[in-house]
């Protein structure tokens, strides 16, 4: 067996509940609850469970895009809660993060082409190299060079998960979290996003935590899948085992609620 | 057949654009029998809201309607005052959204909601509102109704607010009910309690379905019959069975090949839809019926 290129060992992570009738004045939430999980390189973890059950705060903490409550992550043996700031910026370009709609995550002023350029200049590309780089990212999740020129409101849903894609390949990481990338689109993008995915995955090695409350999408795409519910981690296992037997009761619930696309089979379960 | 409660003929619904004039509804027409589940389905900007928005007569500025018929138990909702459409919007007809919170107000209590829709439509006021609005929560699922009664949108979980809107729109007992992707944003296990809701409340009720979705495993589960839409036109609609079985229309068997299911085999890629139609298919794109209550396009029938 491999060595793991990521180990999360007793996770936490609590927020403080400050305000709103809702929560409740002063409590805490404790978002990621003591949580150990390992991914190995070139593996595609599916991390599945209800809104709320903090799979983003999970992968925001692997990235370090949070700071943790407790508990430990490395990074290809390295502490990444521990790392000096030189390190971590060095570390940054091997983790990358892909949002469910990556609109947020783009300047709207900022072209296409300059999205792109900006993670090139993360390795250091300038000039004719980041030009010809740009039209190879694009041409990566299948968009023709000349969209470069365009800003990112003028694509459709599905287009700008490709170019947030292009986007976390051109720092050419080792590994992505992608945080409900596909929860946003119609079936027939869906398909061509998570088609997308498998391809460059397999085709660049990348290792992915994939974030997901769709567990029809992670079957395709998952090699494992770890399940989780209010902050804790309540199965982790080969993907073909939990989907066939899963061990716990509350991962069968999930599966159970899937509605099937089959009339015959869906009204049985009725 | 019954008499349908809806048939909709022709419809036709335009936006003025800066680019010009959109045609979101393409003459499209469908009944809905008493009691009937009718899942629209198609990805989105197909055309589903704008549909379903016409026939309640709410599709906004720059939208227009432009022709058609949209006949309710007969009568033709397109030449109704407005007075008359108030009534019959949450009286005849209710309809519920994707995402509750845009449609409750954060100032009512849950009990304000549903005593205003009683006062509007049935005339209900004090003690007697008080008690058919509990009851329309319990009726709805909501566990500890009196305690809730007085609870603020902002107090409960998604899944618990689309309750409270089902429970809106069903406090005046309407003939169908309207709902557009109403699980979209809620978790599969809430979503499968609300699905398993509305099927309960179909037989009770009496109540009709026009279900707006784009999940296939939804349809499966609920509805009676299906039309699939496409760039504003109905391309197929047939009985739940024979779309699934028998899809006739390109369009709906890329659709329905490029669902990943729990069968789906792992690591390989999704089928995708392919079709796009070519001028000479858009030239003949009206419905003929190629098998009784199964109809698609005409260039698919080969007439
Ligand atoms: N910045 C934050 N401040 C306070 N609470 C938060 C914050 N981020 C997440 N939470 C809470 O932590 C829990 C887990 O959230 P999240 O990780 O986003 O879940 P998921 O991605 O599974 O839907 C939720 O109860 C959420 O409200
Ligand atoms: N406010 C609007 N202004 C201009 N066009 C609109 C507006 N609302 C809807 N449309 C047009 O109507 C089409 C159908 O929209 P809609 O019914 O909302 O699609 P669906 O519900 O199937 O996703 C859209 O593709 C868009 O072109
Ligand atoms: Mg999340
Ligand atoms: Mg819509």
């Amino acid at each position: 067996m491999s060595t793991p290129l990521i180990q999360v060992t007793n996770l936490v992570k609590h927020f403080s509940a400050k305000s709103g009738l809702a929560g409740g004045g002063g409590n805490v939430v404790k978002a990621v609850d003591d949580v150990s999980f390992d991914i190995f390189p070139g593996e595609v973890l599916g991390l599945v469970g209800e809104s709320g059950s903090g799979k983003s705060t999970t992968g925001r903490l692997i990235l370090r895009l949070l700071e943790p409550t407790s508990g430990r992550v490395t990074y290809g043996g390295q502490s990444i809660f521990d790392m000096p700031k030189n390190d971590l910026r060095e570390l940054r370009k091997q983790m990358q993060i892909v949002f469910q709609d990556p609109y947020g995550a783009f300047n709207p002023r900022m072209t296409v082409g300059a999205i792109i350029g900006e993670a090139l200049e993360l390795r250091g590309i300038s000039g004719a190299q980041r030009r010809s780089d740009t039209s190879r990212f694009l041409e990566m999740v299948q968009m023709p060079a000349n969209v470069a020129n365009r800003y990112p409101h003028e694509f459709s849903g599905g287009q700008r998960q490709r170019i947030g894609i292009a986007r976390a390949l051109a720092v050419e990481p080792q590994f992505i979290v992608a945080d409900e990338p596909v929860s946003a689109l119609d079936v027939s993008t869906q398909a061509e996003i998570v088609n997308l995915l498998l391809d460059l995955q397999q085709r660049l090695s990348l290792t992915m935590l994939f974030i997901s409350h769709d567990l029809s999408v992670v079957k395709v795409l998952c090699d494992r899948v770890a399940v989780m519910q209010h902050g804790k981690l309540v199965e982790v296992g080969d993907s073909q085992q939990i989907f066939a037997a899963p061990r716990m009761e509350y991962t069968r619930e999930l599966l159970d609620a899937i509605p099937i696309p089959d009339p015959a089979r869906a009204r049985r379960a009725a | 057949m019954a008499e349908p409660l809806l048939s909709v003929r022709d419809l036709q619904t335009q936006f003025n654009t800066d680019d010009g004039v959109v045609t979101a509804v393409d003459h499209v027409s469908f009944d809905l029998a008493p009691r009937e589940i009718l899942g629209v389905v198609g990805e989105s900007g197909s055309g589903k809201s704008v549909t379903s928005l016409s026939v309640l007569r709410l599709v906004a500025n720059p939208g227009k309607i432009v022709g058609g018929q949209i006949l309710w138990k007969g009568e033709d909702l397109l030449k109704k005052t407005e007075a008359q459409m108030r009534a019959i919007r949450g009286d005849d007809i209710a309809m519920i959204f994707q995402e509750p919170m845009t449609s409750l107000n954060p100032l009512y209590t849950v009990g304000n909601h549903i005593e205003e829709a009683l006062a509007l439509h049935q005339g209900l006021h004090g003690q007697a509102a008080r008690e058919r609005a509990i009851q329309a929560l319990e009726e709805v699922g909501i566990r500890e109704a009196p305690a809730r009664y007085s609870s603020y949108p902002h107090q409960l979980s998604g899944g618990m607010r689309q309750r409270v809107m089902i429970a809106v729109a069903l406090s005046c007992n309407p003939d169908l009910l309207i709902a557009d992707e109403p699980t979209t944003a809620l978790d599969v296990t809430v979503q499968a309690r609300i699905l398993d809701l509305m099927l309960r409340l179909r037989t009770e009720k009496e109540m009709a379905i026009l279900l707006i979705t784009h999940n296939m495993g939804i349809v499966a589960k609920l509805c009676d019959r299906v039309v699939v839409m496409h760039r504003g036109k109905i391309v197929e609609a047939a009985t739940v069975n024979d779309i699934f079985a028998q899809p006739r229309h390109p369009y709906t068997r890329d659709l329905l090949k490029s669902i990943p299911t729990l069968d789906s085999a792992p690591k390989t890629r999704l089928a995708t839809v392919q079709w796009h139609p070519t001028p000479q298919q858009d030239a003949h794109s009206n419905l003929v019926e190629v098998a009784p209550g199964h109809r698609v396009s005409a260039w698919v029938a080969g007439g």
